[in-house]
């Protein structure tokens, strides 16, 4: 058929890279069958995020200027894996973590050194959450990362936060700031203040949510739009019929996996950036657990089949593996397997149950508990 | 290029103690960095923690952001200098353009770039660097924010339109250039204009003609749709239907109209199937299809034509013959 453009001949070529791997085992899309099945090789994902804490090689330098995520991506993946950490590893990071606050504020910097920061200090605060004690949640400075937050709303648009001073600002820097506010507790209004407002107006017209006003709907941005609000208990601001259509539609009927935006290709981090979002949607719009808003286990086929590398997962096929998209891909299979009634499985031979992942914070659920409990009989002086 | 000199082996920066990396003796995921990568850090966190003004100081940041561009900290330092030492905001510029085609998706190099606009309140040459980034990736998503703002900053509207038209015309799949549309109708024409909707629905629905199964372009529609123009839709899903069959974003759209118009039995039976043809998202329709409660049983003569071309490729089961028998009644 003739078909003109970039995209089409892009879409083409990983389509066809999808189907040729699930073809190897014969799996049917649509009718789930198979004949051979993949299992999520558990023991290796957690060699490579074990090893990773040991020792990083050069060619992950650049992430020097985000170290906390570092530790946060590997040390969520073990979570999700039902990998529990060592009493060392945990002393090891607490201390790491309490060089990266800075001195000034209270707030966390992307390593020792640097200035303080709202995602590496949403970072800094999930991977302390994830260690799941009290010596590691009492590093944080409540008070300090309150003003921190507040320093960082924007004076010339409304219901905006930038990063850092003079730092970029949009919906990942509103999600950093509101999701760390509730989690410790300090969410109140003047932080809130506009906050919904301008979320509202970055819903575009297909449904999703951009960067800010008339950005392009974005998977990344929808969640942490969409988070947000949920938080601040606001999602009264938004389309959710024009944005539950939207989310649907990431969703590659061949490949079974989302994409991140209209007529991309597939992408294994939006499993959790887009898969996170049904579940919030389906609790704010009443939508009993048991209905399944997309197909979850395409999206298992997709992560299982497709993005595991030796050690690590990936994005797509072709590509190499890095900690982001370990964490984020299984992220969404932990979603895929728990969220939709009882916990299913594309492959139930090969089966490997995740920890149950909280979508409002991207933190194992347990932890999330713990640490709200930890935030709420602390008072905050 | 040059040979890289190790600063320590530098003459002017001899009177400088580097602050090695704070490494202690249980490190948790250390990075094992190049000696260069390391040196060029250390004397970085000397400079930031003298806070030292100088001309040798501003180098030194274009070497750490060149090692590290993500390196904010960097960023935020060679701004202070920048306007301390009253640095040429247009040589600025250009050092970022130049990193900017290596590191495209860089968060500091585009935003940086703002405030250096904001200075020099001359966007001449910003739109043709945007050209270029968008050569290297039509949808880069920060060269396309990057864009709507200095539009919107400078009122650069004049040939927005076009050239979303021209980054159609080339690939109708480019939502960013969609997108990027919306954004120029909205900022510079009513949006409450029927006259308007009627010009941008038309200019989505002749490029549905040409490529029927393209969510870009249905989402368009969606976005700008009124009830006065469902006709309009309507007839050409007809024409489409007939001569390459329907397509998942045609009935989506067309389930979106039912609904709108509270069609609810209309609504029903492309929900039913959009279950079987849509397959992947197969339970959102059956749940959608339990939402479709709108009870105007009215029926235009497009949607009479509409509802017959609707049956399923397969044979269809007894509950659903009666559907659509139902619907057509
Ligand atoms: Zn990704």
């Amino acid at each position: 058929m003739g078909d003109i453009g970039h995209s089409a001949c892009e879409q083409r070529r990983i389509q066809k890279k999808v189907e040729e791997l699930f073809d190897i085992i014969k799996f049917d899309i649509i009718s789930k069958k198979y004949r051979s099945y993949v299992i999520l090789d558990q023991q290796s994902h957690i060699s490579f995020c074990l090893h990773s804490l040991e020792s990083l090689p050069k060619s992950v330098s650049t992430l020097n200027s985000g170290e906390p995520w570092l530790l946060f991506w590997l040390l969520h993946a073990l979570e999700l894996l039902n990998y529990q950490v060592s009493d060392d590893i945990k002393d090891r990071t607490i201390d790491f973590i309490s060089q990266c606050k800075c001195k000034r504020t209270g707030a966390f910097c992307g390593g020792p050194y640097q200035i303080p920061h709202l995602a590496p200090t949403y970072a800094a605060v999930s991977a302390l959450m994830t260690l799941d004690c009290d010596r590691a949640l009492e590093i944080i400075d409540r008070q300090g990362i309150r003003n921190f937050i507040l320093s960082m709303k924007r004076q010339d648009v409304k219901g905006a936060f930038t990063m850092h001073e003079h730092g970029e600002s949009d919906m990942r820097s509103i999600y950093c700031a509101i999701s760390v506010s509730s989690i410790l507790g300090i969410l109140d209004e003047e932080i809130m203040r506009d906050v919904p407002e301008h979320i509202a107006k970055c819903q575009s017209y297909e449904g999703g949510i951009g960067a800010e006003p008339y950005g392009e709907a974005h998977g990344g941005y929808t969640y942490c739009g969409l988070a947000s609000l949920v938080l601040m208990n606001r999602t009264d601001v938004l389309d959710l019929d024009k944005l539950m259509s939207w989310l649907v539609n990431r969703q590659m009927s061949v490949e079974g996996g989302f994409n991140g935006r209209t007529n991309k290709l597939v992408d294994s981090c939006y499993s959790f950036w887009v898969g996170a979002c049904f579940p919030l949607i389906k609790e704010v719009m009443n939508i009993p657990t048991e209905i399944s808003l997309y197909d979850p286990l395409a999206l298992q086929a997709y992560v299982l089949v497709a993005c595991q590398a030796v050690m690590g997962l990936f994005d797509k096929p072709g590509s190499s593996p890095d900690f982001y998209h370990t964490a984020y891909s299984l992220g969404g299979v932990s979603h895929a397997e728990n969220d939709n009634g009882p916990v299913q499985w594309i492959f139930k031979e090969g089966m490997v149950a995740l920890a149950p992942n909280d979508p409002l914070f991207n933190v194992v659920r347990d932890k999330v508990t713990r640490a709200r409990r930890y935030f709420e009989k602390i008072p905050l002086n | 290029m040059d040979e890289w000199v190790p600063l320590h082996e530098r003459k002017e920066w001899q009177d400088v103690v580097p602050i090695p990396e704070f490494s202690p003796k249980a490190p948790i995921a250390p990075i094992k960095y190049s000696p260069e990568f390391d040196e060029i850090m250390s004397y970085f966190r000397a400079i930031l923690q003298s806070q030292e003004v100088s001309e040798r100081a501003f180098k030194l940041t274009t070497e750490t952001v060149n090692a590290s561009p993500g390196f904010y900290t960097a960023w935020h330092y060679r701004r202070f200098l920048l306007d301390k030492l009253n640095i040429s905001i247009v040589d600025e510029l250009n050092f970022l353009t130049e990193l900017a085609s290596n590191h495209p998706k860089n968060y500091q190099i585009w935003y940086y770039r703002r405030e250096l606009m904001n200075k020099l309140q001359n966007p001449s040459s910003e739109l043709e660097f945007v050209n270029m980034m968008l050569e290297i990736d039509e949808k880069n998503i920060h060269a396309w924010g990057y864009r709507q703002w200095v539009i919107q900053k400078f009122n650069l509207w004049e040939d927005e339109l076009k050239f979303t038209d021209e980054l159609i015309q080339r690939d109708p799949r480019n939502n960013s250039a969609w997108s990027e549309r919306y954004f120029v109708i909205s900022k510079t024409e009513n949006l409450n204009d029927f006259e308007v909707k009627m010009r941008e629905i038309s200019y989505a629905l002749n490029s549905i003609e040409e490529i029927p199964a393209n969510e870009s372009a249905w989402n368009y529609i969606r976005g700008l749709y009124v009830e006065e123009l469902s006709d309009e839709i309507k007839k050409v899903m007809v024409k489409i239907i007939d001569n390459k069959g329907y397509n998942v974003y045609l009935l989506q759209c067309l389930e979106f109209i039912y609904n709108k118009q509270r069609k609810g039995d209309l609504e029903t039976v492309v929900c039913k199937l959009l279950q079987s043809v849509d397959y992947i998202r197969k339970s959102y329709w059956k749940w959608r299809e339990t939402s479709a409660k709108g009870k105007n049983l009215s029926r235009s003569a497009i949607d009479l034509q509409l509802i017959p071309m609707l049956i399923p490729k397969q044979p269809f089961s007894s509950v659903m013959a009666l559907y659509y028998s139902q619907a057509l009644s």
